[in-house]
């Protein structure tokens, strides 16, 4: 109990000096919550550089809200989380719209190794396979709570649900997800 | 066993975020359900020790953090004023308050007016012919009239309404005061054809009767009232009176055959010997 309101005391510190756009605390807040937002996305879109480009995103977003008149007043990590829902769902609703892709050959690559990518791409087409044959609402506790690390009671409060029903939601998506996985592994 | 293992899921997952070993966890658990509660508690420490870095995080950080620095020079965004006053042409605290006045007088007018020509005006009209409809009809209706137009029908009722003291007197008098003016006052010649029909003209006469049946106390018709003082002149002025009244009322005049059976110099001695 003193550990989490010793963590909101320096989350509201943090957060006051970042509406002042002080750069030590903006740096801190991005080393903290660029991994959890980017792992969530992973959880949620196929390919890892849409799931980095929607995470940037979000970051962006924050700053203008700094700037203007947006800014987070009291929880940096819902905040975040809700940025990144609605990112999420633009981004959704932006692939209806154009299901078509230009490719580009002649940039240069930024990337780490290919064969890192691959490995990583794999086992995220293996997860990402298995995450889609979840319900929407497992899908997003499995997110939230191996993605962005959320307690589960906190994601209980983001998702509106009970304890309970949070409870229940997570432990029927590990079993589906031990199943599907286990089937894919056996074949 | 659906709910059971709902339950062991859940009691293991919570032992899983407290920090116990798998090992620990399965040991806790009943035999038959140990090797699927392997599964699921190894996929879940499979997620959350999940190798998974994002490859650009320098890169984003940096952009992020210029983009910041680059805010931080920038003018705060400007607020638009909401209360500016549009106009210059003289004192504000005149012009705003008038024409702002003027504005709600337009718009009270307008709406006014819409009310009336949308709402009022066909509701007007669709409520005219109602008490037409409770009124007894006519004996010869007009085969062209249109319920819509009720303004030759209710003509007659303004041009030739008795006096509401009369009991047999026609229920339409009462509506046609409410109704618009316009279309009343204009004379038609049909009126006058609904006004033939015999019940009205029984009330004209019937009121003359409340008078005249003190004077004759006993004759049925009021018709002889006042054609009996004319009787006591000539009896040519009688002949035409009863060419009038002669579809008035056969058993009227019987009555009054027997009290002028002396033909007009009778109504002296009648007045006597009542």
């Amino acid at each position: 109990m003193t550990n989490q309101s010793e963590a909101r005391r320096q989350e509201y510190v943090l957060l006051q000096r970042a509406q002042k756009l002080d750069q030590t605390a903006l740096a801190t807040i991005h080393d903290q919550y660029y991994p959890a937002i980017y792992r969530y996305f992973t959880y949620r879109v196929n390919d890892l550089q849409t799931a980095e480009d929607l995470t940037s995103e979000v970051f962006t977003r924050f700053l203008h809200a700094l700037h203007g008149q947006n800014a987070p007043q009291t929880t940096l990590r819902g905040w975040l989380y809700g940025t990144a829902s609605f990112v999420l769902k633009e981004h959704y609703r932006q692939k209806k719209k154009s299901k078509h892709m230009t490719l580009y050959d002649d940039i240069p690559s930024s990337q780490p190794p290919l064969d890192n990518m691959v490995n990583q791409s794999f086992d995220q087409d293996t997860l990402n396979t298995a995450v889609q044959n979840l319900t929407a609402d497992q899908q997003e506790v499995i997110a939230l709570r191996f993605g962005y690390e959320m307690p589960i009671q906190e994601v209980a409060n983001l998702m509106g649900k009970s304890l309970g029903s949070i409870k229940m939601l997570q432990a029927r998506a590990l079993n589906r997800l031990a199943k599907l996985l286990n089937a894919e592994a056996s074949s | 066993m659906s709910k059971n293992w709902d339950d062991i899921l859940i009691t293991a997952l919570d032992a899983l975020d407290t920090g116990q070993s798998i090992d620990q966890i399965l040991t806790q658990c009943p035999a038959q359900y140990r090797d699927e509660l392997l599964a699921v508690l190894q996929t879940a420490v499979a997620l959350q020790q999940r190798p998974l870095k994002p490859a650009r995080q320098p890169q984003a950080k940096q952009n992020f953090l210029a983009a910041a620095q680059k805010l931080q020079q920038a003018p705060p965004p400007r607020i638009p004023k909401l209360n500016r006053p549009s106009f210059s042409w003289g004192p504000p605290q005149f012009w705003g308050p008038l024409l702002r006045l003027a504005g709600s007088a337009l718009l009270l007018l307008l709406l006014t007016t819409i009310f009336w020509q949308q709402l009022a005006q066909p509701f007007l009209n669709q409520a005219t012919p109602v008490p037409e409809a409770t009124r007894p009809r006519p004996t010869t209706p007009a085969p062209t009239q249109s319920i819509l137009d009720p303004a030759p029908l209710l003509t007659p009722t303004l041009t030739t309404t008795p006096p509401p003291t009369s009991p047999t007197s026609t229920p339409s008098a009462t509506p046609s005061p409410t109704s618009s003016p316009t279309p009343l006052l204009t004379p038609s010649p049909t009126p006058t054809s609904l006004i033939t029909p015999s019940p009205t003209p029984t009330a004209d006469h019937n009121d003359d009767d409340s008078g005249s049946d003190d004077d004759h106390s006993g004759s049925g018709s009021g018709d002889d009232s006042g054609s009996d003082d004319d009787h006591s002149g000539s009896d040519d002025d009688h002949s035409g009176s009863d060419d009038d009244h002669s579809g008035s009322g056969s058993g009227d005049d019987s009555g009054s055959d027997d009290d002028n059976s002396g033909s007009g110099s009778d109504d002296g001695s009648d007045d006597d010997s009542k």
